[in-house]
């Protein structure tokens, strides 16, 4: 396992986790891209050793060849990312026709509920 | 057997293709989306009367070997659950159909083929037999399910559909991270080969990989302390959808920690799920005592169950795996009703805020009583199938002398009753409200949303009066996820 | 007459386009023994779309039609091997002898391939055309300070 490869998985998941706790859904959707490279790449370290590409040439020889199936396996995440990164934009573009931002809010049901007083008899001072 | 495999997965798929390009027809659209629905679920249980006889059916997609292939598993705890996952959506759609020409209702175009696409999702959800194309069937469900949640593009709805989604796509990360980990260190993502080395690792890893697992499935299955996504995003959705939200999406979570964390033996970490199990119970019951709204009640409501049905598997016995596995067949048809009945209290009334409604026992008898009987079930009051899987849970919960557990799920089943008498009493009883809001402008097809819905709870009595048979199918099916050699020998002949 | 956005990227998109269209096909097709395949081919010429999007030239915009014709496709090529008793998504490979060109060799995974892309491109369509549909006609339905 390469420590070149470890490394930037654990900035690019360090960058990721601090952007996406971040309001701005904006920053969110970076954040996920940013997160799912390093899961990507991780599945790649757990792969093994790095090789040639994993194409069977014509006369069928595969010594050489870095793990398929893992390659297989991030070709797959990558596709779905790359749509949640398309469905995530277009929400942050509708939040922001709604409300002129792009901040993720509070829930409101919550709010109301929490600053409910308890009981007639104990009203807070 | 392989052709009706297949067609739970595909049929789903293809009808949400045709009914996406029947853009002005609905009647075709709604035909479509039925007949898709309706093959799966045929070919559902044509699957369960298969695997009860037969025993495990394993399909190799594509010929390739396990290894390194896509393996579809059906052994009797996915026939089991699959049947009654399909049959609650049929049922949806037809309630979704009656509902769509009303301010309630969720736009057809979309919903119809989204809802295909998430039933395509859950069936391969519960047939695969790798963690990766778990992975891919959880996107599936979940992107579909953002669609829906936020397709009306209301201001409440984007809202809470921000939490939702940024809570699943973290779990969903942390998925992607967990199957690097758990390929690292076992070199395989099937769940056969999985359940023959992972118990052979070394314990860190093993029980790191567990816990891992437990946080990727809990947040889905929204157990203490990720569940407040759940309460948030449920109810601002169209109720069909929420229905299917609340009767679907998290037992998915639960159907797959129940089958990763028994096949992997995962034992030691009982006690941790028992302690989130009480907890999660607990939680999900006081918060239901402090809504005022019958929407935000219910979405709490699913978060206790869900502790029921943890508390059964954390106790890694037979016995409490049959119960867990009784408790999900028994709470997927319970809850779907319950929210398609809020739907048309909503949908008669105008509103589901409980300060504004009143006295329906008297103006709408039948829907009280569609409301009394998947209520008391839930509640776990005989003779309805709630009673027999809360029993059967905390049966299990003595044998294996958890005392605190079991008491935090009487204390819970207490609460929850307590929260129900309270819609009871605040929907039910009691003069109507003086501002009454009134039904929905819009016309709805409410003899269709009545069926739907009493063809619902027919189908939950029918649960309760199959009792005694659910639960020697939940013992066989327990049996086979507890016995992994049982799974491995069935993937591997 | 309307104004240019800018005076070199719309005459590049507009010649890029034709030539990223032929890429795209040469890489649907080389997918299945070579680098390339649906979701390359899909990617590129939904990177064309956007381009064109950008430097504000017409582009087709038939994202329904396109995402549902793709999964049609895929859902046909995954259930078609098991009328001949095979499983779901086998894949079968033909060999065609024509004259001039040669051996051709083809299979299921073509059209499958194809499916892909028109996903790709449909969904890369949907995005740009309309993100989520505003439905300002349906009434708020929560009221939120009761």
């Amino acid at each position: 396992m390469s420590i070149a490869l470890i490394g930037t998985v654990g900035g690019l998941t360090a960058v990721g986790l601090y952007l996406i706790t971040a309001r701005s859904l904006s920053r969110i959707v970076l954040g996920f891209a940013l997160l799912g490279h390093a899961g990507v790449l991780s599945l790649l370290a757990a792969g093994g050793p790095a090789g040639k590409a994993p194409i069977i040439s014509s006369d069928g020889t595969t010594t050489g060849i870095a793990n398929p199936l893992t390659q297989a396996l991030a070709l797959t995440a990558i596709v779905i990312s790359f749509g949640l990164t398309l469905f995530l934009l277009a929400l942050a573009r509708r939040q922001e026709e709604l409300t002129a931002d792009d901040l993720v809010e509070d829930d409101l049901e919550d709010r109301r509920i929490a600053r409910l007083p308890d009981l007639p008899g104990d009203r807070k001072p | 057997m392989s052709i009706l495999i297949s067609a739970t997965i595909v049929g789903p798929l293809l009808a949400a293709a045709i009914a996406l390009l029947f853009r002005r027809s609905a009647s075709l659209r709604d035909f479509t989306a039925i007949s898709g629905l309706t093959v799966a679920t045929a070919s559902a249980i044509g699957i369960l009367l298969h695997v009860e006889s037969g025993g495990t059916h394993v399909l190799r997609v594509g010929n390739w070997h396990p290894e390194l292939g896509i393996v579809l598993v059906a052994d009797l705890f996915a026939a089991l659950v699959l049947p009654v996952a399909l049959l609650i959506i049929l049922i949806v759609e037809f309630f979704a159909i009656s509902q769509r020409r009303t301010a309630w209702g969720a736009n057809p175009e979309l919903a119809g083929p989204l809802l295909l696409v998430l039933t395509s999702g859950v069936s391969l959800a519960i047939l695969t037999g790798d963690l990766f194309t778990l992975f891919v069937a959880f996107e599936m469900i979940l992107v579909s399910s953002y669609v829906l949640l936020t397709h009306q593009g209301q201001q409440a709805q984007v809202r809470s559909g921000m939490t939702y989604v940024v809570m699943n796509l973290l779990s969903s990360t942390l998925f992607l991270f967990g199957l690097a980990f758990v390929y690292a260190a076992a070199g395989t993502v099937n769940m056969a080969i999985l359940a023959e080395r992972i118990p052979t690792l070394p314990d860190g890893i093993r029980w790191g990989l567990g816990a891992w697992f437990f946080v990727v499935f809990g947040t889905k299955a929204a157990v203490f302390p990720l569940f407040s996504w759940l309460p948030d995003s449920y109810p601002t959705a169209p109720t069909t959808i929420t229905a299917v939200f609340a009767g679907l999406l998290t037992k998915i979570g639960i159907y797959s920690m129940i089958r990763f964390h028994t096949l992997m033996e995962m034992d030691a970490l009982g006690p941790a799920l028992l302690a989130v199990a009480a907890i999660t119970m607990l939680i999900g019951a006081l918060g239901a005592l402090a809504q005022s709204d019958v929407k935000r009640i219910l979405s709490f409501h699913v978060i206790s169950q869900i502790g029921y049905m943890l508390m059964g598997l954390g106790l890694f016995s037979v016995a409490g795996t049959t119960a867990a596995i009784l408790f999900l067949i028994h709470h997927m048809p319970v809850k779907t009703v319950l929210f398609l009945v809020g739907g048309l209290i909503e949908n008669t009334q105008g509103t589901s805020r409980l300060s504004k409604l009143g006295g329906l026992s008297r103006t709408s008898p039948a829907l009280a009583a569609l409301f009394a009987v998947p209520a008391l079930s839930l509640a776990g009051l005989p003779p309805f199938s709630g009673f027999v899987a809360k029993l059967g849970v905390i049966r299990a919960g003595v044998e294996e002398t958890a005392t605190l557990v079991v008491m935090a799920a009487l204390l819970a089943g207490a609460l929850t009753l307590l929260s129900m008498t309270k819609i009871w009493i605040g929907v039910f009883w009691g003069p109507p409200p003086e501002h009454a809001v009134g039904p929905s402008p819009t016309p709805a097809n409410r003899r269709l949303m009545y069926s739907a819905t009493g063809t619902a709870v027919a189908g939950t009595l029918t649960i309760s009066l199959f009792a005694g048979t659910l639960f020697d199918l939940s013992q066989r099916a327990a049996t086979g996820l507890t016995t992994a050699d049982l799974y491995i020998g069935a993937v591997f002949p | 007459m309307k104004t240019r956005l800018s005076p070199i990227l719309e005459p590049a998109v507009q010649g890029v386009s034709p030539l990223a269209l032929v890429m795209a096909t040469y890489l649907l097709f080389a997918g299945h023994n070579g680098p390339g395949g649906g979701f390359a081919a899909g990617l590129v010429i939904g990177a064309v779309i956007a381009l064109r999007r950008l430097a504000d030239l017409p582009f087709p915009a038939v994202a329904t039609p396109l995402i549902a014709t793709g999964i049609i496709v895929i859902a046909t090529v995954a259930a078609a091997p098991l009328l001949f008793g095979n499983p779901l998504l086998d894949q079968s490979v033909w060999k065609l002898e024509l004259p001039l060109i040669g051996t051709v060799k083809s299979g299921s995974a073509l059209p499958f391939d194809i499916g892909v892309t028109a996903i790709v491109v449909g969904l890369v369509m949907a995005l740009l055309d309309s993100p989520i549909e505003a439905s300002d006609e349906i009434p708020h339905v929560r009221e939120e300070n009761p």
